[in-house]
């Protein structure tokens, strides 16, 4: 009888606190849906107006208006068409694919070394990696220009490309910090069973490692993409430039074709939002496989 | 007999020194990076930073004037750097704050989850012209956002933003809290990689949302966040260049914008000092190091590695 | 495990293209000097000239810009094969990076085009921009506007040829004169005009400025141009600077007086609203008279085909004008030290700064340095700047305190928003100037 009552009371409160759950769940889930609304609003409207702005005809660019009357889809064409827009697109893919490509691989098996194996001077040599992107730029980007000069590598792709070949020092602490939190028990089995760091590092390490691989792809890329002096001080040859240097090409001291400028900018920005899109599947639950089976 | 007992110890030596050498080969890249590429300019620079270097004409040793000049006679100097250090006090936490909690709002089971990420992400793309008109629509003394809507709320006197001096950095921290929601992939990142289990398990047990939050989401999470502190730290005592778009001309108003890097490419560039400027860059260089270190040294207590090889 | 072998894979498929890419196109290192393949002539040569290719950096891309160009590089290539010029294109913003690194490695291009006349000195004295009056430019030195030839000029040599340059104008807008009940024909002459013009031109709205008569600092002239235009200079011959003097500080509590008549927050609100291209703060028709360049009337043209505008001469304090009246820039055209081919890049200097000037003024509507020019275009707008020129100055950098301006900056804020006095402010200023020229002149 007794027990009776307490279960009775016990499934009550269970239902209770199961109602006010669902209730925070969903008073939670409100208020964040308003949050992400509020702030999408401000980083909307720059690209709102680019849109609304690569969109105008000629005579309606200097206004302040949302929409253009009519609306000018041409505008792209004659964006495409006022610099050697695919030309720059090829160049510009190719550069990002090489610097993804290297950063990916040298950055995953320096961060493996520092994060899974142990030698001597190991914190110190960190340390020395992490300083060197204390050093602000300005003032080594002359001697590292005459460094490129004397190696005959200016005017190339060579001084953008082959350092990133040899690791740096923001996507290695990024992938040490990750590496760091795979639990031993993962390499320590395949030790176990005779297989060498290498092995490890390419069979055990890098499939966990999907999230942290991605990000480092996406920002390698965004860099790569985006780089802007790198490549107007190390290119010379107008037919190698990136779409960053044509973006400025749309620029003039006195005649700036804003419209044709935004309908570049903004699809110059595509295939980073692309790319961030499709690597979400790396982004969620399940992404990474978790807990030693057995 | 000598050798059966040396070959008992060696065996425990050489698994060491093998591991030793396998991290030597798995860092060999940067190891032949650093020497080929990087350790030269910067030792160029620290070098430079104790002559009259003009990048053209001169190259001529003078010990510590630069640094005297620094120390002693630039105020300019001491402006820049307290302008940077009041920068990234409030931007660096802020930052973090942004990033984190848009990252965990944005890995729950809201609707539309993939839309809102790319949304978020869009400030690690959108720059130049689109994005000074968002600031000049926010920050406008009279017609702005910002402060119609303040004097909405009956506030009378309201702040100048990018007219007046006191107020100029904070509407860069606000500028910068904006942008670190493109940060969000890295602590989405992190987030995959605490087991689901953990969360179940906690709710089994009765765990609140936040309970949850704080014990598992936090400790797990830790060492992301701390990637973002160091780096965070090191952005922002290398912050300049972002404060360009809207400060016209830069540093204004009267030099509140003067960051320590504005400084620096200033003498490095417009004056010709770069022996001076590499001074200045050392000098900084040195406090971030410190800086850095010493969240090292304190990370031991907050943050936690899962498969750590002490 | 397939996919990220795959991934990969195709890494290394990409790499190996982008290289061979890569590779074949780093070959394009600056070609060295060709002997001329010219089988025995009838008429005797004394000796085969050398053919060269010559790298030219300019910051025009545009679609305006870029057919002049191409038609004054290959008009000269077509009249001299034997020195073949090519134009390469370097963003406005980091030209002049560019330029020192490459003098730094010693990998200079040959011909650079320079946006900053004001520089030039410095570029001279930090050995970086290559002496050319015994290539020949002392030669043609009178074939410049004066001004100009002297802003190139480093101890009595010159280290860079002129090109274009500016002239500045007061514009006003007629209609809004008319309906102020000005005569919309009779531009302001004096200091006091534009005070009093802007007494019948200022509109409030609910307590709103919505259109503003004039301001000195809303338009393309600074603190230090409205100095000049009052007769004054900011350093004495020996490069030591006279700041704070009685006169540079009456013109400081002028501006003053000017921001006071609209309140520091309104005049904050206007300067926010002002824009490049179609956002002027004129084009927008939010204020009624400005200062700006000749080029702009184009842009004025194009962005405010409606607006009626009048040109006069940019006022000073008794209405006589003089060569310091106002004040500009210029853009000229360097031989970098370390080209290769000094001879041969100042032949073609030369022809971009005379010959090629005037077919670029014809065509971009730009002002030569060039006094032949006015010979050829006898448009009424090129009359006009022709006439200007005897009332816009160019005041070089002083050499020992290029960021003075910067110092400047700082007192015109401080005292506008109210912080400091004028006499204070430029106080300030002066010791910091001062500081800058002993940091300079003791290395």
């Amino acid at each position: 009888m007794a027990t009776q009552v307490r279960h009775a009371a016990v499934s009550k409160e269970f239902a209770a606190s199961r109602r006010r759950k669902l209730f925070v769940t969903w008073l939670g889930k409100g208020i964040a849906l308003l949050i992400l609304a509020g702030v999408s609003v401000f980083i909307l409207f720059p690209a709102l107006w680019m849109l609304s702005t690569s969109l105008k005809p000629d005579d309606q660019v200097a206004l302040t208006t949302w929409i253009p009357r009519p609306v000018v889809w041409s505008n792209y064409i004659k964006a495409i068409q006022s610099i050697p827009f695919a030309r720059y697109l090829l160049n510009t893919t190719l550069y990002a694919l090489v610097v993804v490509f290297a950063d990916v691989l040298s950055n995953s098996m320096v961060a493996y070394g520092f994060a899974k194996l142990r030698f001597p001077g190991r914190n110190l040599l960190f340390g020395v990696l992490l300083a060197t992107m204390m050093i602000p730029d300005m003032v080594t980007m002359i001697p590292k220009y005459i460094l490129f000069a004397k190696l005959h590598w200016i005017p190339s792709y060579l001084p953008l490309t082959v350092p990133h070949f040899f690791a740096g020092a923001l996507f290695t602490f990024l992938l040490r910090q990750f590496f760091m939190g795979i639990p031993e028990e993962y390499s320590e089995a395949a030790r176990i069973d005779g297989a060498s760091d290498l092995w490890i590092w390419a069979r055990v390490i890098i499939p966990l490692s999907k999230p942290a691989l991605a990000t480092v792809a996406i920002f390698s890329f965004e860099g790569a993409w985006n780089d802007y002096i790198g490549p107007v001080l190390y290119l010379s040859d107008n037919k190698l430039y990136t779409l960053q240097i044509g973006l400025t090409m749309f620029k003039s001291t006195s005649d700036t074709q804003w419209q044709h400028l935004m309908a570049a900018s903004l699809l110059v920005m595509l295939p980073i939002i692309i790319l961030f899109s499709a690597f979400q599947k790396y982004f969620v639950e399940g992404a990474t496989v978790t807990g030693i089976k057995g | 007999m000598a050798s059966a007992v040396a070959g008992k110890r060696r065996p425990l030596g050489s698994l060491k020194t093998k591991e030793a050498i396998t991290g030597y080969l798995f860092i060999l890249p940067w190891l032949i990076g650093f020497v080929a590429f990087t350790a030269g300019p910067m030792l160029f620079s620290l070098y430079a930073s104790f002559t009259n270097y003009d990048v053209t004409s001169q190259f001529d040793w003078i010990g510590l004037k630069n640094y005297k000049r620094m120390f002693l006679t630039d105020s300019l100097y001491w402006k820049s750097m307290s302008n940077t250090l009041y920068f990234a006090v409030f931007a660096v936490p802020i930052g973090i704050l942004v990033g984190a909690t848009s990252a965990v709002m944005l890995n729950t089971n809201v609707p539309g989850q993939k839309a809102w990420r790319t949304i978020f992400f869009l400030p690690k793309v959108l720059t130049g012209v689109s994005v000074v008109m968002l600031w000049l629509w926010v920050f406008n003394p009279q017609d702005g956002i910002l402060n119609s809507g303040l004097r909405a709320l009956g506030i009378e006197k309201v702040p100048l933003w990018f007219a007046d001096p006191a107020w100029s950095k904070p509407a860069l921290i606000v500028m910068s809290a904006w942008s670190a929601t493109g940060g969000i992939l890295i602590y989405l990142a992190g987030l995959q990689g605490i087991p689901k289990q953990l969360y179940e398990a906690a709710e089994v047990d009765g765990a609140t949302t936040s309970r949850q939050f704080f014990s598992i989401t936090l400790p797990l999470l830790s060492a992301t966040i701390f990637f973002k502190l160091i780096t965070g730290i090191n952005a922002a005592m290398q912050y300049w260049q972002n404060a360009l778009i809207v400060t016209d001309p830069p540093g204004s108003p009267s030099n509140s914008t003067l960051f320590n890097g504005l400084h620096i490419y200033k003498q490095a560039f417009k004056e010709s000092n770069m022996g001076y400027a590499s001074a200045m860059a050392w000098v900084m260089f040195a406090i971030t190091l410190l800086i850095t270190a010493l969240q090292f040294w304190g990370s031991k207590r907050w943050v936690y590695y899962e498969g750590e090889r002490r | 495990m397939g996919m990220k072998w795959r991934k990969l894979m195709a890494g290394v498929i990409t790499a190996v293209l982008a290289l061979s890419l890569v590779v074949g196109c780093s070959g394009t290192k600056k070609e060295e000097p060709k002997p001329a393949e010219q089988p025995a002539q009838t008429t005797p040569a004394p000796e085969p000239e050398k053919k060269v290719e010559l790298e030219f950096w300019g910051w025009w891309s545009s679609a305006t810009r870029m057919p002049t160009i191409n038609k004054i590089v290959d008009g000269w290539n077509k009249e001299h094969p034997n020195i073949q010029v090519k134009y390469t294109f370097v963003p406005f913003g980091d030209l002049m990076t560019k330029y020192l690194a490459s003098v730094a490695a010693g990998n200079p291009p040959d011909v650079v085009a320079s946006p900053d006349i004001f520089t030039v000195p410095t570029r001279a004295q930090k050995k970086q921009a290559m002496e050319l009056s015994t290539l020949g430019a002392d030669a043609i030195k009178d074939q410049f506007y004066p001004e100009f030839w002297k802003a190139v000029l480093y101890q009595g040599k010159a280290y860079a040829l002129p090109w274009v340059g500016e002239t500045k104008y007061l514009y006003y807008n007629k209609d809004h004169f008319k309906a102020a009940g000005l005569d919309p024909e009779k531009g302001p002459v004096t200091w006091d005009d534009l005070w009093s013009f802007a007494d019948k031109l200022d509109k409030k709205e609910g307590g709103k400025l919505v259109q503003a008569g004039f301001h000195p600092l809303f338009g393309n002239f600074a603190y230090r141009g409205w100095v000049w235009n009052s007769g004054s200079l900011f350093f004495d011959n020996r490069e030591w600077p006279t700041i704070n003097t009685e006169k540079n500080i009456s013109v400081m509590d002028w501006i003053k007086k000017w921001t006071d008549r609209y309140g520091y927050e309104s005049y904050a609100a206007m300067k926010g609203a002002n824009g490049s291209g179609p956002q002027n703060l004129f084009i927008q028709q939010k204020i009624s008279m400005t200062i700006e360049t000749a080029t702009w009337e184009g842009e004025l043209k194009k962005n405010g085909p409606s607006i009626k505008y009048g040109i006069v001469p940019v006022p000073t304090p008794d209405g006589k004008q003089f060569q310091n009246a106002n004040y500009t820039g210029g853009f000229d055209v360097e031989i970098p030290v370390g080209a290769k081919n000094p001879k041969q890049a100042f032949e073609f200097a030369k022809y971009w700064a005379t010959d090629a000037a005037v077919i670029w003024a014809q065509e971009q509507n730009d002002f030569p340095a060039y006094t032949k020019a006015a010979e050829k275009i006898t448009t009424t707008e090129f009359k006009r700047m022709v006439d200007n020129m005897k009332y816009t100055g160019l005041i070089p950098l002083p050499q020992f305190a290029p960021l003075y301006n910067d110092a400047l900056d700082v007192a015109v804020q401080d005292v506008i928003s109210g912080k400091k006095s004028a006499k204070d402010a430029l106080g300030t200023a002066q010791g910091e100037i001062q500081k800058m020229v002993q940091q300079n002149t003791s290395k």
